[in-house]
């Protein structure tokens, strides 16, 4: 086999490897802001405050400089359960860290909720968390399947 | 001319000083504690306290306080159930949220879930409470919130009740040094029931009645003791 032949297969290998992304997930973006711009203009959502600076992030117990984009936001009838995070950690094993901390705030919440307001308890429990990569996504929503069916179509069309 | 230009410099800037200045007395009424003067609180209540969270988050008016809730949050369940804060990701008492805060004033309500409860309870609960807040924050001021008016009285919850209440918690502050604040001024009507405009389910809040609340917080002649003079 000529030399020049040998180049031109493990060119094309080296290109379908690239393609096929190795069998792992392509990484993806997403603009968080324009999410959850998209997230609160979904019919029937209760209003929501973004909750500004980095109040949210240290009240939840996450470090401001472990983010890279963040946007937390809770409903602004404190009697309702709703509540939105939308986190890019500098890493993925802060991300990692930050799902726990959306864990064990979900639990944290239903503990609060379950016996007090039982039907705001129902929502906690159909909560969607998600991370992808260095993302968490917390959604505590009557809207929860919805919401997460519009943040799946934003990091697909952020897939690079 | 080069000097009347200088001279014409110097005027547009005191005019904007004075204007300023003026701008920034009137964001304070006369005798009105400043928003700053929040800044270093930490709140802490019931369900009540979220609509009061929510409304500073939105319009302001209580500077950088921080402002946490706990539904059904009461001192008696602090004491008997060991009820805890989630704060930072952790789970603390109120003593160590405050220590970990940062706070040099701690704003309690603890009322709505209190009412009702014998006398004895609740002293011996606020005697509890205060030392174990005393062992986190030995120097923390600590100011404890008169409980609110009910729109539509129901079993316990009786405007009767919240007023004998808030005269047990007062002789508490007193006996313990505590600030007590008197918080709930404009909201009730003459019969002494919360005015129709101000509540969303007969006890909790709307945001016109926090922000009367927030309104109250700022009058130093709501506190117990004298605050005007701390001001910032």
């Amino acid at each position: 086999m000529s030399r020049k032949l040998c180049t031109v297969i493990a060119a094309a290998v080296l290109f379908c490897l690239a393609l096929s992304g190795c069998g792992k997930a392509a990484p993806v973006s997403a603009d968080l802001n324009a999410l959850y711009e998209k997230l609160i203009s979904e019919e029937g959502m209760s209003e929501m405050i973004s909750v500004p600076g980095e109040k949210g992030l240290v009240f939840f117990g996450i470090e401001p400089s472990d983010c890279v984009q963040e946007i937390t936001a809770i409903c602004a009838d404190s009697l309702l359960a709703d509540e939105i995070w939308l986190i890019e950690a500098k890493d993925e094993v802060i991300a990692q860290r930050i799902e726990e901390l959306a864990k064990s705030r979900l639990v944290q919440k239903g503990e609060e909720l379950k016996s007090y307001l039982p039907e705001q308890y129902r929502i906690v429990e159909a909560a969607k968390l998600e991370r992808r990569g260095t993302y968490i996504i917390l959604l505590v929503s009557p809207k929860a399947e919805r919401l997460m069916e519009l943040a799946d179509s934003t990091f697909k069309a952020g897939t690079d | 001319m080069k000097r009347y230009r200088n001279i014409r410099t110097i005027i547009c800037l005191l005019t904007a000083a004075v204007l300023c200045g003026t701008f920034a007395a009137s964001a304070c009424a006369e005798g009105e504690l400043p928003e700053s003067w929040f800044d270093d609180a930490l709140f802490i209540g019931d369900s009540i306290v979220g609509s009061l969270g929510n409304e500073a988050l939105i319009n302001g008016g209580l500077g950088e306080a921080q402002i946490l809730h706990i539904n059904g949050l009461s001192c008696h369940g602090i004491v008997r159930d060991d009820t805890k804060i989630h704060y930072m990701g952790k789970t603390l008492t109120i003593g160590e949220t405050a220590l970990l805060s940062g706070a040099n004033k701690l704003f309690l309500l603890l009322a709505m879930n209190d009412v009702g409860q014998p006398e004895k309870v609740i002293v011996e609960s606020w005697d509890a409470l205060f030392a174990q807040i005393r062992e986190s924050c030995p120097d923390i001021q600590i100011f404890a919130m008169s409980g609110t008016p009910i729109y539509s009285e129901r079993a316990f919850l009786t405007n009767a009740n919240m007023l004998a209440y808030n005269e047990i918690l007062k002789s508490e502050c007193e006996k313990l040094g505590i600030v007590y604040v008197n918080i709930t001024g404009e909201l009730a009507d003459g019969t002494g029931h919360l005015k129709e405009e101000f509540h969303t389910d007969d006890v909790h809040l709307t945001r016109s009645a926090c922000k009367q609340w927030i309104k109250n917080l700022r009058d130093p002649e709501n506190y117990s003791e004298d605050v005007s003079e701390e001001r910032e």
